[in-house]
């Protein structure tokens, strides 16, 4: 072993690659442009350059791990593989009906989801399961001959078959997939008994199909990609896969499991800031990623990721656990704008890259978040893009004072800081969601900002929420590539067994745990895994017998251990701390059987330097005016670099700090100080 | 009766810090939305938890709603109607901290099985606001399981009727009351499951408004939820004004019968729209009857702000001063007010079709801003029995959706849920392993759009089996025998049709568009929801729509238009 590991991100606009020396214990960081038509392009573009900065071979490197929008990206714009759908007779429209609801209550003119698979490319088969899953109508296996020939006719590459209690009984489903195989050698045939064998049909036909349209498209990609590495840089070692559920698989799983990596970005920086707050002595963490055009919200406790089963993409609903992420249309080129009764708006519109904000000159005329940052001093106009970009101050102060400021009668100023004010509380309503709404209470945890734009705005939300730690971590642009060198291989099974907790049998249950960990194991070894090392994590999945939400309920240990006692108690404090009220005396109902199986990686760990003294006196780069809400109006405000920061000094506020990727901005009564990974701890004082 | 119409006009905004407001307005929205997924994730009736029929409100001392997560638009007027209710017939001068106040009288704005829930908000002992919500019970009891009768005469035949009482009175729970009420209704566990929720819900934004106001003291409190009133009526008003054009709109539109005896009965409207204020005035429409058709006057005013809303701008935060541009006129003693005894179990189909006959008025003004005459039914489906699985009684109720009407740029919708409802469906497996029945279809109607430039959407058909027991069946809808025609050329969707014991020598059509009858084990219920309306003529139809629409057999070569 080299110990050469790298991970690269692939971004809208940039590819953010890093390679970590498992020796060294450094991280050695590069951008590259994304290329967007054929990201592969970019990708090997940027390691190659990691590997000529750092003198290295291809063949060196024995670990390689992405993060990749391929599958997010055929789904949002519909450039899906031409695939199709074999359903239960009578249920071919599932699909399209979805639940029934319109997409707008109060619009006459919305219009649905384009539905990912025409109903042209739908087919119905005669076979029935029952509740039970005793087959009450056999499959007609000579039917699924018609659909053999639709399906090479249309052209149709790859097909998922979701049958009604699949869940329960997955012959039907088997014998229709290894009819295809023998019959229609090319074609790639998925099931939702075995990518998402749990109750609800649309959910799990939605997450199948979804599957079978991206994995050809995933697979091709991961292919062509594996091919240049091993001819362009001699690198020979197998690539991982970021997956939304936070781990990583091998790319020989990815054709199986390709829906799993549509929420894949977002994840890897879930798990960056989980592990590296965790490093520096935080396990309750609220991650803040604020990009161009949105905001991702993530929740960490100890030291893991929130999952959640209720995903979507685009309005498609797959249920697999993901972490759990909500995002707003809040982003530094969200549009601020006044409406006809006098009310001031920011976002969800988006100036985006281009036109971009009205500062960049590129044609931008209504003002942005990034427009009233500026004009507040708390972004540098000097200094965008490390100052590599230049930006027209005068336009953007032009533009808020003839759009907002004259209209509201404030100064420029005070409209300045009503955009911001209202990003604010956009961001803090996100936050409550994201943490009160799911029995968490925020002044318990620590707000981590990364992304271009969060150190901006994490003090001002960490003040509102009543949070006292902001942490910026070191290397907070390029965060999420960091992540998938600390991400570990991860695959979650599961399956709904419905019954009620006091007269389940718990052999029974153990049973069915232990298929699942025997599916497991052949997965895993099949890949090559030294399934000696595996971790199994069991869950239940339980509520209240006549209720239809569960609430997850980890089983520590064996599950042989497992005392039903101890569940009902776990539950009934859970349930009590996300709805404020329980039953001990209601009965409970088992609905889905979980484990998250684990192979550990080994991580990218960085060192932690001594810290040296409290002075930041030689990082300072100059002083320029920027409004705080707290005093009313400008202030003579110090700017450090960031670079020239060592751990262990202190910055009192109010302070900015800058850097090629972000701008950090403390405010007037709070400190900070920089620890001995680097990164900038700030103190918020309410 | 009619909302009064506010004094301000004008386009200067009034010396408020309205950003402030926008900071307090984003936080009510948060506490409502938290209020209701409390409420809906742990409901135990499928209406609440599956199909989100509940909605939650924060409302001031005077009643008017401050911020409201509203689940489904039927529910718009409700507690709007129903807290000044409240406040009328159970003043505050008996409320105490720690109260729930709890009601469910068709005065007080909806059908029984709508259970209504209040928390008063005591800041340092002063009623400062109200925390609410309103939920859907699966059944509180009467002649039929689902309390949803359309064959009863008079109200007390349709269940328990609870008038504003004290559930629990400073923190104590009333058991008589809750001992009644369990003794009333058919499915007793899961009614103290709802009210839980129910309680939870309203209890936690009290709670949270209290946060509120500690933040910014109750001098801002006061000033700025007023503000928040006042900036949705000028935002309406304006939208009324851009949008709607000046004059008067008369419309009609028939329910097929009252589902005892013969004869179509008349919904009437006039629309006047005068500069940034309308008047909806339903003078002409026909008397009440005796049979559970009727609604209260509460859903006639939530149908006129649902259209209204949905012309002007659909984005206004939804609150009383939304409503205050818009006037409503209802005569006593029609079907859509009538007198507090009438029947009104099946009511719910008649606010579709007072929604439907508004927008036959704005239609008249602009077609361009509404759109064609969708199915217009809920389809209201209500099956109750003995599990013979395990001897519990069950309720099951479902609302199957249709085709939408085509639009100025689009064909109207497939298989969705319109107007009042967008509660969701209640996925076959659920059904199947919760009630003794099978689903053994659901899937949209090939051929039942009305056709046009952009034509209307396709209906549904929904076909239940009844397995080894009696179930009681109630079927409430509507437009099974007539129906209004498209927009500017385009044709007519096809009718809803209910079959009992399709396909066999059993097979019989059901005389009235609302059904009540026992089912045995293996027969069968299927409806076939209608198609949407087509808007335009269909001779302008894009070829590539019309080939997409054949290819993928949601229509037939031959002409749609001989359908239905």
């Amino acid at each position: 072993m080299n110990g050469c590991r790298i991970g690269f991100d692939i971004g809208g606009t940039f590819t953010d690659i890093i390679l970590f020396d498992q020796n060294e214990g450094i991280y050695h960081s590069t951008k590259t442009s994304s290329t967007p038509r054929d990201p592969s392009i970019g990708a090997v573009d940027g390691v190659a350059k990691i590997l000529q900065q750092t003198s290295r071979q291809g063949l060196e490197v024995d670990y390689l791990s992405h993060g990749t929008t391929i599958a997010t990206n055929a789904v949002l714009e519909g450039k899906l593989a031409n695939c199709a759908l074999v359903t239960t007779r009578g249920f071919k429209d599932v699909l399209e009906i979805g639940r029934q609801r319109r997409p707008q209550q109060y619009s006459f003119h919305a219009v649905k989801n384009r539905i990912l698979v025409a109903r042209e490319f739908r087919f119905e088969v005669t076979e029935r399961v029952n509740y039970r899953g005793e087959v009450t109508t056999p499959l007609a296996l000579e039917e699924l001959c018609g659909i053999a020939s639709s399906l090479k006719e249309k052209g149709v590459e790859a097909v998922a078959i979701s049958f009604l209690f699949s869940f329960l009984n997955a012959d039907h489903e088997q014998a229709a997939k290894a009819y295809f195989q023998a019959n229609c050698p090319n074609l790639d045939v998925y099931l939702s008994s075995e990518v998402l064998p749990e109750y609800r049909e649309y959910e799990r036909t939605s997450t199948v199909v979804l599957n079978a349209a991206v994995a050809p498209i995933v697979s091709r990609y991961v292919g062509s990609l594996e091919a240049q590495f091993s001819e362009k840089l001699d690198i020979e070692v197998g690539m991982n896969l970021m997956k939304s559920s936070g781990g990583v698989m091998p790319s020989s799983q990815v054709q199986s499991r390709a829906v799993e990596t549509v929420l894949s970005g977002p994840a890897a920086g879930a798990i960056a800031i989980a592990y590296f707050g965790g490093l520096a002595g935080y396990d309750k963490l609220i991650g803040f990623d604020i990009g161009g055009t949105s905001t991702d919200i993530s929740v960490v406790v100890d030291q893991k990721p929130r999952i959640t089963s209720e995903g979507s993409i685009g309005g498609y609903p797959f249920a697999l656990p993901i972490v759990d992420i909500s995002t707003i249309g809040a982003g530094g080129g969200s549009l601020a704008y006044l409406d006809v009764a006098g009310g001031l708006h920011v976002g969800p519109e988006s100036a985006g890259a281009d036109p971009g904000p009205v500062c960049y000159g590129s044609g931008g005329l209504v003002p942005t978040i990034t427009d009233a940052n500026l004009c507040l001093g708390r972004l540098n106009e000097h200094f965008f893009l490390g100052g590599e970009m230049p930006v027209d101050k005068v336009a953007a102060e032009k533009a808020i004072d003839q759009q907002i400021a004259k209209p509201m009668n404030k100064s420029l100023a005070n409209a300045c800081q009503g955009i911001f004010d209202v990003t604010l509380a956009n961001m803090v309503r996100a936050i409550r969601v994201s943490s009160i709404e799911k029995g968490l209470d925020p002044r318990e945890f620590s707000l981590v900002a990364f992304g271009g734009c969060g150190a901006v705005f994490t003090a001002d939300v960490a003040e509102e929420l009543g949070i006292k730690t902001v942490i910026v971590p070191q290397d907070a642009g390029l965060l999420s590539a960091k992540g998938l060198l600390v991400t570990d291989h991860k695959n979650d099974y599961s399956r709904t067994r419905i019954s009620i907790l006091g007269g389940t049998d718990k052999n029974a249950l153990i049973g069915f745990f232990d298929e699942m960990k025997a599916q497991a194991r052949a997965e895993f070894k099949k890949d090559n895994f030294d399934i000696g090392d595996l971790k199994f994590l069991y869950s239940l999945d339980l509520r209240y017998s006549g209720q239809a939400y569960e609430i997850n309920v980890p089983i520590f240990g064996e599950v042989e251990e497992i005392t039903f006692d101890t569940v009902r108690d776990r539950f009934n404090e859970s349930h009590r701390r996300l709805y404020w009220w329980s039953d001990s005396k209601r009965e409970l109902e088992i609905v889905n059987l979980r484990i998250s199986v684990i192979s550990l990686v080994p991580k990218a760990t960085p060192e932690l330097l001594p810290l040296q003294q409290a002075d930041s006196g030689h990082a300072i780069k100059g002083n320029r005016p920027v409004f705080f809400k707290q005093y009313g109006e400008y202030c003579g405000t110090t700017v450090y670099d960031r670079r020239e920061l060592r751990p262990g000094n202190h910055i009192p506020g109010p302070a900015i700090i800058e850097s090629f990727d972000t701008t950090v901005v403390i405010l007037p009564i709070n400190t900070a100080k920089v620890d001995g990974y680097g990164n900038i701890i700030i103190s918020v004082e309410g | 009766m009619g909302t009064s119409s506010s004094v301000w006009k004008g386009s200067r905004v009034p010396e408020i810090d309205q950003i402030e407001v926008e900071v307090l307005r984003n936080h009510l929205v948060s506490i409502v939305y938290e209020m209701g997924a409390v409420l809906r994730r742990t409901a135990y009736s499928p209406n609440i938890r599956e199909r989100e029929d509940c909605s939650c409100v924060l409302a001031d001392t005077s009643g008017q709603i401050i911020a409201q997560a509203e689940h489904i638009p039927g529910h718009l007027g409700i507690l709007t109607v129903g807290i000044p209710y409240l406040l009328e017939h159970f003043p505050p001068t008996v409320w105490e901290e720690g109260d729930v106040l709890m009601f469910n009288t068709p005065e007080g704005g909806s059908h029984l099985p709508d259970i209504r829930i209040v928390v008063p908000i005591f800041h340092r002992g002063e009623l400062v606001a109200l925390s609410a919500n309103l939920a859907h019970h699966a059944d509180v009891g009467g002649m039929v399981p689902g309390s949803m009768p359309s064959t009863s005469t008079e109200v007390w035949q349709e269940g328990l009727i609870l008038p504003p009482l004290k559930l629990y009175s400073k923190g104590e729970l009333n058991t008589a009351v809750m001992d009644i009420l369990m003794r009333n209704v058919r499915t007793p566990d899961e009614r103290a499951g709802d009210l839980n929720a129910q309680i939870a819900s309203a209890q936690l934004g009290c709670r949270r408004v209290l946060e509120v106001i500690d933040k910014i003291g109750i001098n801002h409190w006061t000033t700025y939820k007023d503000e928040i009133l006042n900036y949705s009526e000028r935002l309406m008003r304006a939208k009324i004004e851009e949008v709607l054009p000046d004059g008067e709109y008369y419309s009609e539109l028939f329910i097929d019968d009252d589902g005892l005896v013969e004869g179509r009965i008349k919904i009437a409207v006039t629309l006047t729209v005068k500069g940034d204020s309308v008047k909806i005035d339903y003078t002409g429409t026909d008397p009440q009857r005796p049979s559970g058709v009727n609604c209260i006057l509460a859903n006639c005013i939530s149908a006129a702000y649902f259209v209204i809303k949905c012309v002007s701008d659909p984005t206004i935060p939804v609150n009383a001063g939304c409503y205050r541009p818009i006037e409503v006129f209802c005569p006593e003693g029609t079907i859509i007010s009538p007198d507090p005894t009438a029947a009104i179990g099946a009511g719910n189909e008649t606010w579709q079709r007072i929604a439907e006959t508004v927008i036959a008025a704005v239609l008249q003004a602009d077609p361009s801003i509404a759109k064609a005459h969708s199915h217009g039914c809920m389809n209201n489906t209500v099956f109750g029995g003995t599990d013979p699985r395990n001897g519990r009684r069950y309720t099951y109720y479902e609302t199957i959706g249709g085709g939408d009407g085509g639009r100025s740029m689009a064909d109207g919708m497939d298989g969705v849920q319109v107007l009042g409802t967008n509660t969701m469906n209640t996925p076959v497996e659920v059904v199947e392993m919760y009630y003794p029945l099978t689903v053994e279809e659901y899937s949209l109607r090939p051929d039942s759009g009305g056709v046009g430039k952009y034509r209307g959407g396709l209906g549904i058909k929904r076909k239940f089996r009844v397995e080894d027991h009696r179930s009681v069946l109630t079927a409430n809808s509507d437009w099974i025998k007539q129906k209004p025609g498209g927009v500017e050329g385009g044709g007519t969707g096809a009718k809803t049709r209910l079959v009992i014991n399709e396909g066999t020598d059993k097979e019989e059509t059901p005389q009235f568009c609302k059904v009540m009858r026992v089912l045995d084990h293996g027969e069968t219920f299927t409806v076939y929801s209608g198609g949407g309306n087509g808007y335009g003529p269909p001779q302008e139809r894009a070829r590539e729509h019309i080939r997409r629409d054949v290819l993928d057999e949601k229509v037939s070569d031959h002409d749609p238009a001989q359908d239905g």
